[in-house]
Protein backbone atom coordinates (compact mmCIF):
# COMPACT_ATOMS: atom_id res chain seq x y z
CA UNK A 1 0.00 0.00 0.00
CA UNK A 2 1.10 3.51 -0.72
CA UNK A 3 2.39 5.53 2.68
CA UNK A 4 -0.58 7.89 4.12
CA UNK A 5 -0.02 11.16 3.22
CA UNK A 6 -2.71 12.95 4.48
CA UNK A 7 -5.48 11.64 7.89
CA UNK A 8 -7.85 13.06 9.97
CA UNK A 9 -8.88 11.21 13.86
CA UNK A 10 -11.97 11.88 15.10
CA UNK A 11 -12.04 15.20 13.91
CA UNK A 12 -15.02 16.82 14.71
CA UNK A 13 -16.19 20.32 14.56
CA UNK A 14 -19.06 22.26 16.77
CA UNK A 15 -20.04 25.92 15.63
CA UNK A 16 -21.24 27.99 18.61
CA UNK A 17 -20.26 25.22 20.97
CA UNK A 18 -21.59 25.72 24.92
CA UNK A 19 -24.37 27.60 23.69
CA UNK A 20 -27.77 26.93 22.95
CA UNK A 21 -27.29 27.00 18.87
CA UNK A 22 -24.82 24.53 19.19
CA UNK A 23 -24.30 23.15 15.63
CA UNK A 24 -22.11 19.97 15.27
CA UNK A 25 -20.80 20.75 11.10
CA UNK A 26 -18.68 17.32 11.15
CA UNK A 27 -18.47 14.69 13.56
CA UNK A 28 -15.95 11.93 14.44
CA UNK A 29 -14.34 11.59 11.18
CA UNK A 30 -11.37 9.21 10.96
CA UNK A 31 -9.93 8.80 7.41
CA UNK A 32 -6.58 8.35 5.88
CA UNK A 33 -6.03 9.74 2.03
CA UNK A 34 -2.95 8.13 0.24
CA UNK A 35 -0.28 9.83 -1.49
CA UNK A 36 -1.06 10.09 -5.05
CA UNK A 37 -4.45 9.02 -5.29
CA UNK A 38 -7.90 10.97 -6.76
CA UNK A 39 -10.40 10.92 -3.68
CA UNK A 40 -13.98 12.20 -4.98
CA UNK A 41 -15.78 14.01 -2.07
CA UNK A 42 -19.71 13.88 -1.87
CA UNK A 43 -22.30 15.03 0.41
CA UNK A 44 -25.83 16.65 0.37
CA UNK A 45 -25.65 20.33 0.44
CA UNK A 46 -24.71 20.64 4.26
CA UNK A 47 -23.24 17.36 5.35
CA UNK A 48 -20.13 19.26 5.94
CA UNK A 49 -17.93 18.99 3.09
CA UNK A 50 -16.76 22.53 3.25
CA UNK A 51 -16.52 22.31 6.51
CA UNK A 52 -13.98 19.66 6.31
CA UNK A 53 -11.87 20.47 4.04
CA UNK A 54 -11.08 23.81 5.71
CA UNK A 55 -9.59 21.76 8.37
CA UNK A 56 -7.48 19.99 6.19
CA UNK A 57 -5.00 22.81 5.74
CA UNK A 58 -5.47 24.50 9.05
CA UNK A 59 -8.47 27.23 7.97
CA UNK A 60 -10.51 26.09 10.63
CA UNK A 61 -9.00 23.93 13.82
CA UNK A 62 -11.17 20.95 15.04
CA UNK A 63 -13.03 21.06 18.36
CA UNK A 64 -11.71 17.75 18.80
CA UNK A 65 -9.64 15.61 17.27
CA UNK A 66 -6.25 15.99 15.01
CA UNK A 67 -5.03 16.23 11.50
CA UNK A 68 -2.33 14.85 10.58
CA UNK A 69 -0.17 15.86 7.54
CA UNK A 70 2.79 13.37 6.81
CA UNK A 71 2.33 12.10 10.47
CA UNK A 72 2.44 15.27 11.96
CA UNK A 73 -0.12 17.81 13.75
CA UNK A 74 -0.47 20.44 11.84
CA UNK A 75 -1.56 22.21 14.71
CA UNK A 76 1.49 21.12 16.49
CA UNK A 77 3.52 24.54 16.02
CA UNK A 78 0.93 27.29 15.63
CA UNK A 79 3.40 29.60 13.41
CA UNK A 80 4.33 26.45 11.07
CA UNK A 81 0.29 26.59 10.03
CA UNK A 82 1.20 28.80 6.88
CA UNK A 83 3.16 26.14 5.81
CA UNK A 84 0.85 23.69 5.60
CA UNK A 85 -1.34 26.04 3.22
CA UNK A 86 1.33 25.72 0.98
CA UNK A 87 1.40 21.89 1.24
CA UNK A 88 -2.08 21.26 1.20
CA UNK A 89 -3.63 23.63 -1.63
CA UNK A 90 -7.56 24.29 -1.14
CA UNK A 91 -9.20 25.71 -4.42
CA UNK A 92 -12.74 26.68 -3.71
CA UNK A 93 -15.95 27.44 -5.51
CA UNK A 94 -16.02 29.79 -8.10
CA UNK A 95 -12.50 30.53 -7.97
CA UNK A 96 -12.50 32.79 -10.52
CA UNK A 97 -14.40 35.62 -8.07
CA UNK A 98 -10.90 35.51 -6.21
CA UNK A 99 -8.63 36.57 -9.00
CA UNK A 100 -7.36 40.28 -8.11
CA UNK A 101 -4.19 41.03 -10.38
CA UNK A 102 -3.31 42.82 -12.96
CA UNK A 103 -1.81 40.03 -15.36
CA UNK A 104 -2.51 35.97 -15.63
CA UNK A 105 1.40 35.74 -14.45
CA UNK A 106 1.16 38.19 -11.71
CA UNK A 107 -1.97 36.26 -10.47
CA UNK A 108 -0.88 32.88 -10.98
CA UNK A 109 2.65 34.13 -9.44
CA UNK A 110 0.71 35.31 -6.26
CA UNK A 111 1.11 32.35 -4.06
CA UNK A 112 4.69 31.20 -4.78
CA UNK A 113 5.71 34.80 -4.21
CA UNK A 114 4.41 34.43 -0.77
CA UNK A 115 6.18 31.24 -0.25
CA UNK A 116 9.50 33.88 -0.95
CA UNK A 117 10.65 31.55 -3.43
CA UNK A 118 13.04 33.57 -6.18
CA UNK A 119 12.08 35.31 -9.14
CA UNK A 120 13.36 32.86 -11.49
CA UNK A 121 11.28 30.12 -9.50
CA UNK A 122 8.40 31.76 -9.94
CA UNK A 123 8.91 32.34 -13.34
CA UNK A 124 9.21 28.72 -13.98
CA UNK A 125 6.25 27.75 -11.70
CA UNK A 126 3.82 29.90 -13.61
CA UNK A 127 4.55 28.50 -16.84
CA UNK A 128 4.60 24.87 -16.00
CA UNK A 129 1.32 24.99 -14.42
CA UNK A 130 -0.52 27.73 -17.44
CA UNK A 131 0.18 24.07 -19.06
CA UNK A 132 -1.28 21.61 -16.92
CA UNK A 133 -4.42 23.76 -17.34
CA UNK A 134 -4.31 23.94 -20.82
CA UNK A 135 -3.21 27.59 -21.76
CA UNK A 136 -0.28 28.81 -23.38
CA UNK A 137 2.45 31.75 -22.71
CA UNK A 138 0.22 34.23 -24.74
CA UNK A 139 -1.94 34.63 -21.68
CA UNK A 140 0.83 35.66 -19.29
CA UNK A 141 0.59 39.76 -20.08
CA UNK A 142 -2.83 39.27 -20.08
CA UNK A 143 -5.61 40.65 -17.43
CA UNK A 144 -7.34 37.87 -15.94
CA UNK A 145 -10.57 39.55 -16.63
CA UNK A 146 -10.68 39.85 -20.31
CA UNK A 147 -11.16 35.61 -20.00
CA UNK A 148 -13.54 33.77 -20.72
CA UNK A 149 -15.56 32.10 -17.74
CA UNK A 150 -14.01 28.72 -18.36
CA UNK A 151 -10.12 30.18 -18.50
CA UNK A 152 -10.89 32.18 -15.68
CA UNK A 153 -11.39 29.30 -13.88
CA UNK A 154 -8.37 27.27 -14.63
CA UNK A 155 -6.20 30.39 -14.13
CA UNK A 156 -7.58 30.22 -10.75
CA UNK A 157 -7.09 26.88 -10.35
CA UNK A 158 -3.37 26.88 -11.80
CA UNK A 159 -2.72 29.77 -9.11
CA UNK A 160 -3.07 26.90 -6.56
CA UNK A 161 -0.99 24.06 -8.62
CA UNK A 162 1.82 27.01 -8.68
CA UNK A 163 2.69 26.58 -5.09
CA UNK A 164 3.23 22.77 -5.70
CA UNK A 165 1.21 21.66 -2.85
CA UNK A 166 1.34 17.42 -1.89
CA UNK A 167 -2.55 17.48 -1.67
CA UNK A 168 -4.60 19.54 -3.74
CA UNK A 169 -8.18 19.71 -2.63
CA UNK A 170 -10.62 21.15 -5.66
CA UNK A 171 -14.30 22.36 -4.56
CA UNK A 172 -16.75 21.86 -7.26
CA UNK A 173 -14.37 22.66 -10.04
CA UNK A 174 -16.64 21.93 -12.90
CA UNK A 175 -19.40 23.75 -11.29
CA UNK A 176 -21.48 26.44 -13.92
CA UNK A 177 -19.14 25.61 -16.79
CA UNK A 178 -20.51 23.84 -20.00
CA UNK A 179 -19.86 20.30 -21.00
CA UNK A 180 -17.08 21.29 -23.39
CA UNK A 181 -15.86 23.44 -20.27
CA UNK A 182 -16.52 20.80 -17.78
CA UNK A 183 -14.56 18.03 -19.50
CA UNK A 184 -11.28 20.19 -19.67
CA UNK A 185 -11.22 20.70 -16.40
CA UNK A 186 -11.67 16.92 -15.20
CA UNK A 187 -9.45 16.44 -17.95
CA UNK A 188 -6.37 18.62 -16.58
CA UNK A 189 -7.00 17.18 -13.19
CA UNK A 190 -6.41 13.81 -14.22
CA UNK A 191 -3.05 14.72 -16.27
CA UNK A 192 -1.55 17.16 -13.51
CA UNK A 193 -2.44 14.35 -11.08
CA UNK A 194 -0.57 11.69 -13.44
CA UNK A 195 2.32 14.38 -14.21
CA UNK A 196 2.81 15.68 -10.47
CA UNK A 197 2.23 12.35 -8.62
CA UNK A 198 0.21 14.54 -5.83
CA UNK A 199 -3.07 13.99 -4.18
CA UNK A 200 -6.09 14.75 -5.48
CA UNK A 201 -9.34 15.65 -3.25
CA UNK A 202 -12.55 16.50 -5.85
CA UNK A 203 -15.63 17.58 -4.25
CA UNK A 204 -18.68 17.07 -6.37
CA UNK A 205 -22.38 16.88 -6.68
CA UNK A 206 -21.86 15.01 -10.23
CA UNK A 207 -21.70 11.18 -9.66
CA UNK A 208 -20.62 11.23 -13.25
CA UNK A 209 -17.15 13.35 -12.86
CA UNK A 210 -16.66 11.22 -9.43
CA UNK A 211 -16.80 7.67 -11.32
CA UNK A 212 -15.00 8.84 -14.22
CA UNK A 213 -12.34 10.50 -12.27
CA UNK A 214 -11.77 9.32 -8.52
CA UNK A 215 -10.24 5.79 -7.45
CA UNK A 216 -12.22 5.96 -3.82
CA UNK A 217 -15.50 7.92 -2.79
CA UNK A 218 -15.60 10.15 0.76
CA UNK A 219 -19.51 9.85 0.94
CA UNK A 220 -20.65 12.66 4.11
CA UNK A 221 -23.96 12.53 5.33
CA UNK A 222 -25.89 14.38 7.92
CA UNK A 223 -21.64 15.90 9.74
CA UNK A 224 -21.05 11.83 9.61
CA UNK A 225 -18.60 9.79 7.32
CA UNK A 226 -20.84 7.77 5.75
CA UNK A 227 -19.27 5.31 3.65
CA UNK A 228 -15.15 5.71 2.35
CA UNK A 229 -14.24 3.18 -0.42
CA UNK A 230 -13.84 2.43 -3.95
CA UNK A 231 -15.85 3.44 -6.49
CA UNK A 232 -17.41 0.11 -7.15
CA UNK A 233 -18.23 -0.91 -3.28
CA UNK A 234 -19.61 3.21 -2.99
CA UNK A 235 -21.86 2.88 -5.59
CA UNK A 236 -22.79 -0.36 -4.47
CA UNK A 237 -25.00 1.25 -2.05
CA UNK A 238 -27.81 3.00 -4.70
CA UNK A 239 -30.64 2.65 -2.16
CA UNK A 240 -28.68 4.27 1.20
CA UNK A 241 -27.27 7.31 -1.25
CA UNK A 242 -30.65 8.27 -2.54
CA UNK A 243 -32.00 8.23 1.18
CA UNK A 244 -28.68 10.41 1.70
CA UNK A 245 -30.16 12.73 -0.89
CA UNK A 246 -27.15 11.21 -2.99
CA UNK A 247 -27.26 9.36 -6.68
CA UNK A 248 -25.88 6.56 -8.31
CA UNK A 249 -24.60 7.34 -12.19
CA UNK A 250 -27.24 7.26 -14.65
CA UNK A 251 -25.73 4.70 -16.80
CA UNK A 252 -24.95 2.65 -13.60
CA UNK A 253 -28.68 2.71 -13.05
CA UNK A 254 -29.33 0.96 -16.06
CA UNK A 255 -27.49 -2.01 -15.42
CA UNK A 256 -29.03 -2.13 -11.38
CA UNK A 257 -32.22 -2.49 -13.34
CA UNK A 258 -30.84 -5.43 -15.51
CA UNK A 259 -29.26 -7.33 -13.14
CA UNK A 260 -32.42 -7.01 -10.83
CA UNK A 261 -34.33 -8.05 -13.34
CA UNK A 262 -32.16 -11.49 -13.96
CA UNK A 263 -29.78 -10.37 -16.79
CA UNK A 264 -26.50 -11.65 -15.89
CA UNK A 265 -24.60 -8.24 -15.99
CA UNK A 266 -21.71 -6.50 -14.62
CA UNK A 267 -22.98 -3.72 -12.31
CA UNK A 268 -19.62 -1.46 -12.09
CA UNK A 269 -20.27 0.40 -15.51
CA UNK A 270 -19.43 4.21 -15.18
CA UNK A 271 -18.62 4.95 -18.45
CA UNK A 272 -20.29 5.31 -22.01
CA UNK A 273 -17.61 2.63 -23.48
CA UNK A 274 -17.57 0.39 -20.46
CA UNK A 275 -21.40 0.63 -20.87
CA UNK A 276 -21.24 -0.37 -24.72
CA UNK A 277 -18.92 -3.74 -23.84
CA UNK A 278 -21.27 -4.81 -21.53
CA UNK A 279 -23.83 -4.53 -23.73
CA UNK A 280 -22.73 -6.03 -26.58
CA UNK A 281 -21.57 -8.85 -24.07
CA UNK A 282 -25.26 -8.76 -23.59
CA UNK A 283 -26.86 -8.72 -26.59
CA UNK A 284 -24.63 -11.11 -28.48
CA UNK A 285 -25.74 -13.92 -25.98
CA UNK A 286 -22.41 -14.17 -23.54
CA UNK A 287 -24.16 -12.98 -20.77
CA UNK A 288 -25.38 -16.30 -19.60
CA UNK A 289 -22.50 -16.85 -17.84
CA UNK B 1 -52.30 29.50 -27.70
CA UNK B 2 -50.62 32.81 -28.99
CA UNK B 3 -46.88 33.67 -29.06
CA UNK B 4 -46.25 34.97 -25.34
CA UNK B 5 -42.33 36.43 -26.45
CA UNK B 6 -41.71 37.51 -29.20
CA UNK B 7 -37.73 38.74 -30.84
CA UNK B 8 -38.07 40.37 -34.01
CA UNK B 9 -34.79 40.37 -35.42
CA UNK B 10 -32.94 41.49 -32.55
CA UNK B 11 -29.34 42.93 -32.59
CA UNK B 12 -27.46 43.24 -28.75
CA UNK B 13 -24.06 43.92 -27.46
CA UNK B 14 -23.09 44.58 -24.46
CA UNK B 15 -21.94 48.23 -24.53
CA UNK B 16 -17.91 48.96 -22.68
CA UNK B 17 -16.83 52.68 -22.90
CA UNK B 18 -14.23 53.29 -25.03
CA UNK B 19 -14.69 49.29 -26.71
CA UNK B 20 -15.70 47.61 -30.33
CA UNK B 21 -17.78 44.78 -28.57
CA UNK B 22 -18.76 42.21 -30.39
CA UNK B 23 -22.62 41.66 -30.80
CA UNK B 24 -23.86 39.13 -28.63
CA UNK B 25 -26.91 38.16 -30.38
CA UNK B 26 -27.63 39.22 -34.16
CA UNK B 27 -30.83 39.75 -36.12
CA UNK B 28 -32.30 37.17 -33.64
CA UNK B 29 -35.47 36.17 -34.34
CA UNK B 30 -37.36 33.41 -31.96
CA UNK B 31 -41.01 32.89 -30.40
CA UNK B 32 -42.49 31.78 -26.96
CA UNK B 33 -45.92 30.24 -26.72
CA UNK B 34 -48.33 30.78 -23.94
CA UNK B 35 -47.88 27.35 -22.00
CA UNK B 36 -44.77 26.11 -23.14
CA UNK B 37 -41.53 24.82 -21.40
CA UNK B 38 -38.64 25.15 -23.26
CA UNK B 39 -34.75 24.79 -22.94
CA UNK B 40 -32.19 26.46 -23.54
CA UNK B 41 -29.04 24.84 -24.34
CA UNK B 42 -25.50 26.10 -25.64
CA UNK B 43 -22.04 26.54 -24.69
CA UNK B 44 -20.89 29.27 -21.85
CA UNK B 45 -21.80 32.45 -23.74
CA UNK B 46 -23.67 32.05 -26.24
CA UNK B 47 -25.64 34.00 -25.41
CA UNK B 48 -28.34 32.46 -23.56
CA UNK B 49 -28.44 34.66 -20.85
CA UNK B 50 -28.28 37.39 -22.44
CA UNK B 51 -31.40 36.09 -24.00
CA UNK B 52 -33.10 35.81 -20.72
CA UNK B 53 -32.23 39.51 -19.70
CA UNK B 54 -33.68 40.77 -22.78
CA UNK B 55 -37.04 38.77 -22.13
CA UNK B 56 -37.39 41.12 -18.89
CA UNK B 57 -36.05 44.39 -19.82
CA UNK B 58 -33.30 44.09 -17.62
CA UNK B 59 -31.04 44.74 -21.37
CA UNK B 60 -32.68 46.18 -24.12
CA UNK B 61 -31.66 45.35 -27.79
CA UNK B 62 -29.67 48.04 -30.13
CA UNK B 63 -32.11 47.03 -33.14
CA UNK B 64 -34.88 45.07 -33.77
CA UNK B 65 -37.61 44.70 -30.75
CA UNK B 66 -39.07 42.52 -28.01
CA UNK B 67 -42.32 41.81 -27.28
CA UNK B 68 -43.59 40.30 -23.94
CA UNK B 69 -47.05 39.33 -24.54
CA UNK B 70 -47.90 42.56 -26.99
CA UNK B 71 -45.64 44.63 -25.05
CA UNK B 72 -42.39 46.53 -26.41
CA UNK B 73 -39.80 46.23 -23.94
CA UNK B 74 -38.23 49.59 -24.89
CA UNK B 75 -41.14 51.38 -23.66
CA UNK B 76 -40.74 52.59 -19.95
CA UNK B 77 -44.25 52.57 -19.13
CA UNK B 78 -44.32 48.57 -19.79
CA UNK B 79 -41.16 47.50 -17.98
CA UNK B 80 -42.91 47.10 -14.62
CA UNK B 81 -46.30 45.18 -15.90
CA UNK B 82 -42.75 42.97 -18.19
CA UNK B 83 -41.33 42.04 -14.70
CA UNK B 84 -44.58 41.16 -12.86
CA UNK B 85 -45.26 38.87 -15.52
CA UNK B 86 -41.83 37.61 -16.20
CA UNK B 87 -40.33 36.54 -13.08
CA UNK B 88 -36.35 35.27 -12.96
CA UNK B 89 -34.53 32.73 -11.08
CA UNK B 90 -30.71 33.21 -11.34
CA UNK B 91 -28.07 30.67 -10.31
CA UNK B 92 -26.79 31.46 -7.29
CA UNK B 93 -29.62 30.96 -4.60
CA UNK B 94 -27.41 33.20 -2.06
CA UNK B 95 -27.23 36.11 -4.54
CA UNK B 96 -31.41 36.19 -5.08
CA UNK B 97 -32.31 35.76 -1.34
CA UNK B 98 -33.51 39.83 0.52
CA UNK B 99 -34.80 38.63 3.85
CA UNK B 100 -34.05 37.16 7.02
CA UNK B 101 -37.34 34.66 7.49
CA UNK B 102 -38.45 32.59 4.41
CA UNK B 103 -42.13 34.51 4.18
CA UNK B 104 -41.14 37.70 4.47
CA UNK B 105 -38.70 36.80 1.09
CA UNK B 106 -41.09 35.60 -0.41
CA UNK B 107 -43.38 38.80 0.19
CA UNK B 108 -41.03 41.04 -0.96
CA UNK B 109 -41.94 41.03 -4.72
CA UNK B 110 -46.11 41.63 -4.18
CA UNK B 111 -44.88 44.22 -1.88
CA UNK B 112 -43.11 45.98 -4.55
CA UNK B 113 -46.20 45.42 -6.86
CA UNK B 114 -48.27 47.50 -4.19
CA UNK B 115 -50.92 44.35 -3.60
CA UNK B 116 -52.69 44.41 -0.32
CA UNK B 117 -51.65 42.74 2.85
CA UNK B 118 -54.31 40.26 2.95
CA UNK B 119 -53.89 39.09 -1.08
CA UNK B 120 -50.13 38.70 0.03
CA UNK B 121 -50.73 36.79 2.78
CA UNK B 122 -52.48 34.40 0.70
CA UNK B 123 -50.01 34.41 -1.98
CA UNK B 124 -46.92 33.77 0.09
CA UNK B 125 -48.94 30.75 2.03
CA UNK B 126 -49.96 29.49 -1.71
CA UNK B 127 -46.73 29.98 -3.01
CA UNK B 128 -44.63 28.60 -0.33
CA UNK B 129 -47.79 25.08 -0.75
CA UNK B 130 -46.92 24.57 -4.24
CA UNK B 131 -43.21 24.42 -3.94
CA UNK B 132 -43.35 22.04 -1.17
CA UNK B 133 -41.89 24.97 1.43
CA UNK B 134 -44.74 25.94 3.75
CA UNK B 135 -43.62 24.33 6.44
CA UNK B 136 -39.97 26.28 6.39
CA UNK B 137 -41.84 29.44 6.44
CA UNK B 138 -40.68 31.06 9.73
CA UNK B 139 -37.20 29.26 8.89
CA UNK B 140 -33.92 31.59 8.14
CA UNK B 141 -33.01 30.88 4.30
CA UNK B 142 -29.85 30.53 5.53
CA UNK B 143 -30.76 27.04 7.04
CA UNK B 144 -31.73 25.98 4.14
CA UNK B 145 -30.46 23.46 1.61
CA UNK B 146 -29.38 24.99 -1.72
CA UNK B 147 -32.06 23.37 -3.68
CA UNK B 148 -34.61 24.43 -0.58
CA UNK B 149 -33.26 28.21 -1.18
CA UNK B 150 -33.68 27.29 -4.88
CA UNK B 151 -37.64 26.61 -3.92
CA UNK B 152 -37.91 29.90 -2.24
CA UNK B 153 -36.64 31.67 -4.98
CA UNK B 154 -39.03 30.15 -7.25
CA UNK B 155 -41.83 30.99 -4.62
CA UNK B 156 -40.93 34.46 -5.08
CA UNK B 157 -41.45 34.83 -8.43
CA UNK B 158 -44.79 32.75 -8.69
CA UNK B 159 -46.23 35.18 -5.42
CA UNK B 160 -46.14 38.03 -8.07
CA UNK B 161 -48.53 35.83 -10.15
CA UNK B 162 -46.45 35.81 -13.41
CA UNK B 163 -47.39 34.79 -16.85
CA UNK B 164 -43.83 33.11 -17.08
CA UNK B 165 -40.91 32.42 -15.60
CA UNK B 166 -37.31 32.11 -16.92
CA UNK B 167 -34.62 29.92 -14.53
CA UNK B 168 -31.47 30.41 -15.69
CA UNK B 169 -28.96 27.76 -14.68
CA UNK B 170 -31.18 27.12 -11.39
CA UNK B 171 -29.49 23.41 -10.65
CA UNK B 172 -25.85 24.30 -11.43
CA UNK B 173 -24.81 24.33 -7.34
CA UNK B 174 -27.41 22.13 -5.93
CA UNK B 175 -26.80 18.17 -4.91
CA UNK B 176 -28.75 15.70 -6.98
CA UNK B 177 -31.70 15.56 -4.61
CA UNK B 178 -32.06 19.33 -4.94
CA UNK B 179 -31.85 19.27 -8.53
CA UNK B 180 -34.72 16.97 -8.60
CA UNK B 181 -37.01 18.91 -6.60
CA UNK B 182 -36.23 22.10 -8.57
CA UNK B 183 -36.78 20.40 -11.68
CA UNK B 184 -40.06 18.33 -9.98
CA UNK B 185 -41.37 22.13 -9.05
CA UNK B 186 -40.82 23.53 -12.24
CA UNK B 187 -42.52 21.13 -14.08
CA UNK B 188 -45.51 21.19 -11.81
CA UNK B 189 -45.91 25.01 -12.23
CA UNK B 190 -45.82 24.68 -16.21
CA UNK B 191 -48.20 21.57 -16.24
CA UNK B 192 -50.71 22.56 -13.18
CA UNK B 193 -50.85 26.06 -13.71
CA UNK B 194 -49.65 26.67 -16.84
CA UNK B 195 -47.19 28.97 -16.32
CA UNK B 196 -44.65 29.28 -19.63
CA UNK B 197 -41.03 27.93 -18.53
CA UNK B 198 -37.73 28.84 -20.16
CA UNK B 199 -35.21 26.29 -18.54
CA UNK B 200 -31.55 27.62 -19.15
CA UNK B 201 -29.24 24.47 -18.40
CA UNK B 202 -26.40 22.78 -19.29
CA UNK B 203 -27.93 19.34 -17.92
CA UNK B 204 -28.90 17.20 -20.84
CA UNK B 205 -31.18 15.20 -18.95
CA UNK B 206 -32.98 18.20 -17.63
CA UNK B 207 -33.16 19.63 -21.15
CA UNK B 208 -35.09 16.31 -22.36
CA UNK B 209 -38.08 16.64 -19.89
CA UNK B 210 -38.79 20.05 -21.90
CA UNK B 211 -41.35 20.54 -24.82
CA UNK B 212 -39.24 21.97 -26.97
CA UNK B 213 -35.58 22.57 -27.10
CA UNK B 214 -33.18 25.40 -28.49
CA UNK B 215 -30.04 24.96 -29.03
CA UNK B 216 -27.94 28.42 -29.33
CA UNK B 217 -24.19 28.65 -30.75
CA UNK B 218 -22.53 32.03 -31.06
CA UNK B 219 -25.85 34.23 -30.74
CA UNK B 220 -27.93 31.94 -33.50
CA UNK B 221 -30.30 29.31 -33.05
CA UNK B 222 -28.29 26.15 -34.09
CA UNK B 223 -31.36 23.93 -33.65
CA UNK B 224 -35.08 24.22 -32.35
CA UNK B 225 -37.54 21.16 -32.17
CA UNK B 226 -38.69 18.51 -29.76
CA UNK B 227 -36.64 16.67 -27.20
CA UNK B 228 -36.53 13.76 -29.59
CA UNK B 229 -35.87 16.02 -32.76
CA UNK B 230 -32.75 17.89 -31.19
CA UNK B 231 -30.78 14.91 -29.70
CA UNK B 232 -30.69 13.21 -32.34
CA UNK B 233 -28.39 15.68 -34.64
CA UNK B 234 -25.40 14.32 -32.50
CA UNK B 235 -22.86 15.83 -34.78
CA UNK B 236 -24.64 19.40 -34.45
CA UNK B 237 -24.49 19.44 -31.08
CA UNK B 238 -20.87 17.66 -30.21
CA UNK B 239 -19.71 20.61 -32.64
CA UNK B 240 -21.58 23.62 -30.48
CA UNK B 241 -19.29 22.12 -27.15
CA UNK B 242 -22.93 19.85 -25.91
CA UNK B 243 -23.30 16.80 -25.00
CA UNK B 244 -26.34 14.05 -26.33
CA UNK B 245 -27.42 12.28 -23.29
CA UNK B 246 -25.40 8.81 -22.45
CA UNK B 247 -28.10 7.09 -23.53
CA UNK B 248 -28.84 8.22 -26.94
CA UNK B 249 -24.68 7.85 -27.36
CA UNK B 250 -25.25 4.47 -26.81
CA UNK B 251 -27.89 3.80 -28.38
CA UNK B 252 -26.32 5.43 -31.49
CA UNK B 253 -23.34 2.84 -30.88
CA UNK B 254 -25.44 0.19 -30.67
CA UNK B 255 -26.75 0.73 -33.66
CA UNK B 256 -23.89 1.20 -36.05
CA UNK B 257 -22.86 -2.02 -34.57
CA UNK B 258 -26.32 -3.26 -36.49
CA UNK B 259 -28.81 -3.43 -33.63
CA UNK B 260 -32.23 -2.16 -34.25
CA UNK B 261 -32.33 0.22 -31.32
CA UNK B 262 -34.27 3.11 -32.38
CA UNK B 263 -32.49 6.29 -32.53
CA UNK B 264 -34.25 8.87 -30.92
CA UNK B 265 -33.73 7.37 -27.46
CA UNK B 266 -33.12 10.23 -24.95
CA UNK B 267 -33.42 8.16 -21.13
CA UNK B 268 -32.09 4.86 -19.67
CA UNK B 269 -35.71 3.55 -19.46
CA UNK B 270 -36.38 3.76 -23.15
CA UNK B 271 -33.21 1.99 -23.81
CA UNK B 272 -33.64 -0.24 -21.23
CA UNK B 273 -36.93 -1.33 -22.90
CA UNK B 274 -34.87 -1.08 -26.09
CA UNK B 275 -32.26 -3.52 -25.00
CA UNK B 276 -34.54 -5.90 -23.02
CA UNK B 277 -36.77 -6.29 -26.44
CA UNK B 278 -33.81 -7.78 -27.86
CA UNK B 279 -32.34 -10.19 -25.33
CA UNK B 280 -34.99 -12.70 -23.97
CA UNK B 281 -35.64 -12.95 -20.82
CA UNK B 282 -33.54 -15.06 -18.36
Amino acid sequence: MESIILETRHLTHTYAGGTSSAVTAIDDISAAFYSGEIVGIIGHTGSGKSTFIEHLNGLLKGSNGVVLLEGKDIWANKKEIRKVRFKVGVCFQYPEYQLFEETVEKDIGFGPKNMGLSEEEIARRVRTVLGYVGLNDSYLSKSPFDLSGGEKRRVAIAGIMAMEPQVLVLDEPSAGLDPRGRTKILDLVRTYQKQTGCTVLLVSHSMEDVAGLASRIFVMNKAKLAYFDTVAVVFSHAKALETMGLDIPQITKLFERLKENGYDVDTGIYSVDAAHKELLRLLEGGARR
Amino acid sequence: MGNFIEFQNVTFRYEVEGEETPETLRDFSISFQKGDFVAVLGHNGCGKSTLAKLCNAIELPQRGRILVNGLDTADEENVLTIRQQVGMVFQNPDNQIVATIVEDDVAFGPENLGVLPAEIRQRVDDALKSVGMYDFRFFEPHKLSGGQKQRVAIAGIIAMQPECIILDEPTAMLDPQGRKDVMKTVKMLNRDFGITVIFITHYMDEAVQANRVVVMNEGKILLDGTPKDVFTQTKLLEDAGLEVPQATQLAALLRADGYDVPKDILDMDELYDAVTALVPHP
